[in-house]
């Protein structure tokens, strides 16, 4: 199987490079033909690529103890499920599966793209195939998946505890799929950049691509967010640890590019800007593969210090200053059809909403380098807490939120005085008249949640007025009932109308945030069988303790009875076990939730007596998190959506005479 | 002129930016990494050390006592220099002795009073060929 492996990896490698070389050679004149020579040899690294990955996860199903990998992170008891998703368990594995994603996303471009987008087609193999020989060579030859061990043991030692639960199953592939289908849009950027087509196509090709990795690179957040609640045991999601930062980064670039490219079609203004910000996110994505795995930064995720560091770097560089350089020898090309007319105009909103996107970026990444930095001056490696983020990211996202609502409400343009006065009544009404409300409950208690939640309101009420201002045009064009409207109006504007479910998304987010980060009860307790503790207002009893052993793993559990105001609230039944292969103790967290707070409990320690000590949270809306994930993964699918080209043609008149204009 | 403004707002807003950033990343917020010898009383520090011989097995359930959990870290480097630490809150399930682990806090009196629920374990830095220890190496 090492042989198959190796081999496989070789021959991808041998095909990547082969079509980036056939796909700059049919940039000469006369010789097209190497262009489809390309985009074969792009679908057989994808069928190379397949193959490898294929024969990895065969090994660790099939217990290949003679694979230092499978020796590493599997073991005969382990079930198929967790065998599986050992392949992401660590820095080789992973690296394979960024390399088949790149493969896929490749060969899917290159399917939808090669006729409409020919002349842009032969750069963006190269580039895309460039990336892709990148690491087919890391994996050939820096860190192989397919080692072999001179000495085979008789079992593996087994796969991390922490990794075997259902999140961590999901989290890091969509973290990937988020990370790899950047490479995509990046690939057509600098092809456009090089070729110098530089009008709207090239953004066109790419549009759904971004909606699509933003997509999963924030549902990768979300999941891993998930599992640090439920596995970790200290009863928060979220630590900006710095790999953390490392996913979060090219999400915030990435929202900014979404937001900043509407900007471009409808005005042709930020040309360069978009550029840069394209250029940037791709370059994060691999800096987040790269600070995780080259040890430079101390982290929770600690993967071990590799040789990759070095190589990263050098491929960081290059994929940086190239576009850059670029970029700057296209400046003529890239110039604004428009300037901006009015700071009270949706592109400034835009705009004021990009700075915001990037300063929070550029925060988060000197947080995250700091130790980096002072090491480098003082020779002391000195961080910043936690402290540092939460002061600057609080201003920065609850200005944000304010914009989300403010945005839809301005026009293109130039916004007069009376259109502003109309449109701004509502929304501001409503969020004055839900203050007073908001005194009622203690979210007055703390002056930032009352003012979010009248932003949230505020927002909410202008999305609602957007939906509600199409929904009447449409039904009054006659013909359809409201419901009808509301679907016409969604079909025909998916981006439009999926970046408001999105944005309703964020505020539910925003209220998940604010409750359960500063109304939080946590304490411990010490309890016999039969007796009962107190934590905030709840009252937990011990009601039962067991312990269980199978050939994998130790288990000890305990029942919890929990009590508010004398009646029986919910029976929470946390666990604690010892992984045998590995030694390893491992939290089971127990939570009960609903829509207002989440009862947390963790056992620390059940004694041969049966005395257990816990440690118990109370989480105000935590739900609310999640809840928001699926708003925002809706509203993602729904601009993401492919619509019909007929259907979209009137909507989007202003940018067909934009285009015009241009031409 | 009009691109010459804008040039000037946002060299402004950049410089600012960073200016908010330096002034916040050094106020108060500043834990500088540190091993056990290399410790002075009442400044700040996130203490990287190994855990040494003699940490209690039931350390998760002492550190949610009143009391705290007690145990002796050594330098990573320098094995004879060591500390204790006082510690409560959660503790990571990896935590045993011969582990590197992570605490933040503060040299009082000759001991170390780490802050509540600031310890991460981190795994062996180094792939050991040893099984029990391949499994942590590059997990996360």
């Amino acid at each position: 199987m090492s042989l198959l492996g190796r081999a496989t990896l070789l021959l991808a490698l041998a095909a990547a490079v082969y079509a980036v070389v056939a796909a700059l050679t049919s940039r000469t004149r006369g010789r097209r033909g190497w262009q489809e020579s390309a985009e074969r040899a792009v679908y057989g690294f994808c069928a190379l690529m397949t193959i490898a990955i294929v024969t990895m996860w065969a090994a660790l199903l099939t217990d290949q103890w003679d694979l230092r990998y499978v020796t590493g992170y599997s073991s005969s008891t382990l079930g198929a499920r967790w065998k599986l998703s050992a392949l992401w368990a660590s820095q080789p594995g992973s690296l394979l599966l960024w390399a088949w994603l790149l493969s896929v996303f490749a060969t899917v471009a290159v399917l939808l793209n090669r006729r409409r987008h020919r002349e842009l087609m032969p750069v963006a193999v190269a580039v895309l195939m460039g990336i892709g020989a990148f690491f087919a060579f890391m994996l050939a030859f820096v860190t192989s998946p397919f080692e072999t061990l001179a000495v085979v043991p008789a079992n593996g030692s087994d796969l991390n505890p922490l990794l075997q639960n259902e999140y961590m199953v999901a989290h890091p592939p969509m973290l990937y799929l988020g990370y790899v289908a950047l490479a995509v849009p990046f690939s057509f950027a600098v092809s456009a950049l090089v070729t110098r087509r530089l009008d709207a196509t090239w953004i066109a090709a790419v549009r759904r691509w971004t909606i699509f990795a933003w997509l999963f690179l924030g549902i990768g957040i979300l999941l891993g967010a998930r599992w640090a609640y439920e596995e970790l045991g200290w009863g928060g999601y979220w630590a900006w640890d710095p790999v953390e930062n490392a996913a979060f980064m090219p999400w915030l670039l990435a929202t900014a590019f979404l937001h900043s490219v509407m900007v471009q079609e409808r005005r042709g203004m930020l040309r360069v800007w978009n550029m840069v910000l394209v250029v940037l996110t791709f370059v994060f994505a691999v800096f987040g593969t790269f600070l995780t795995r080259s040890g430079i930064v101390a982290s929770v995720h600690a993967f071990g210090e590799s040789t990759l560091g070095p190589f990263f770097l050098a491929f960081i560089v290059i994929a940086l200053v190239g576009p850059l350089a670029l970029i700057v020898s296209r400046l003529p090309l890239l110039r604004s059809r428009h300037s901006l007319e009015s700071f009270a105009s949706r592109e400034a909103v835009f705009l004021f909403n990009n700075l915001l996107l990037i300063g929070l970026t550029f925060a988060t990444l000197w947080g995250t380098l700091y130790p980096v930095l002072t090491e480098a001056v003082t020779g002391d490696r000195i961080t910043v807490g936690q402290g540092f983020y939460n002061t600057i990211a609080l201003p920065i996202g609850v200005a944000l939120l304010a914009l989300t609502g403010v945005g839809p409400l301005i026009p293109w343009r130039k916004a007069s005085l009376a259109q502003l006065k109309r449109r701004f009544t509502w929304p501001l009404a409503a969020a004055a008249a839900a203050a007073p409300l908001l005194l009622l409950t203690d979210a007055w208690d703390r002056w930032v949640v009352g003012a979010i939640a009248c932003i949230a309101v505020f927002v909410l009420v202008s999305i609602a007025g957007e939906f509600w201002r199409g929904m009447k045009v449409r039904h009054a064009l006659g013909g359809v009932s409201w419901p009808g409207a509301l679907g016409q109006l969604v079909a025909r504007n998916r981006r439009r109308y999926g970046g408001y479910i999105v944005h309703v998304g964020v505020v539910v987010l925003f209220i998940g945030l604010a409750g359960s980060r500063a109304f939080v009860t946590e304490g411990s307790l010490v309890l016999s069988p039969g007796e009962r503790g107190t934590v905030g207002e709840r009252t937990f009893v011990l009601e039962d303790t067991s312990r269980a052993v199978d050939p994998h793993k130790m288990s000890t559990a305990v029942r919890l009875g929990v009590y508010k105001d004398g009646e029986r609230e919910a029976t929470l039944a946390p666990g604690r076990n010892l992984y045998l292969a590995s030694q390893q103790p491992s939290t089971e967290v127990a939570i009960d939730s609903s829509p207002t707070r989440d009862v947390y409990a963790v056992l620390v320690k059940l004694d041969e007596r049966g005395q257990a000590v816990l440690s118990i949270f109370v989480n105000p809306l935590v739900m609310w998190l999640w809840i928001s994930g699926l708003i925002i993964v809706g509203g993602g699918v729904v601009a993401a959506w492919p619509a019909r080209r007929t259907a979209r043609a009137p909507a989007e008149a202003p940018e067909g005479a934009e285009r015009r204009a241009t031409a | 002129m009009r691109s010459r403004v804008r040039f000037i707002i946002a060299i402004c807003m950049a410089v600012g930016l960073a200016g908010v950033l330096g002034v916040m990343s050094l106020k108060g917020n500043q834990q500088t990494y540190a091993s056990p010898g290399a410790l002075v009383a009442g400044k700040t520090y996130r203490l990287n050390a190994t855990v040494a011989p003699g940490a209690p097995a039931d350390a998760a359930a002492r550190a949610q006592t009143a009391e705290g959990l007690r145990f002796t870290v050594r330098d990573k480097a320098n094995p004879g220099t060591t500390i204790d630490v006082v510690y409560r809150g959660s503790v990571p399930d990896t935590f045993k002795v011969g582990r590197d682990i992570v605490v933040v806090g503060k040299l009082e009196d000759g001991v170390f009073q780490a802050q509540r629920n600031s310890m991460i374990a981190q795994c062996p830095s180094k792939f050991q060929a040893k099984a029990d220890e391949a499994a942590h190496s590059g997990s996360r």
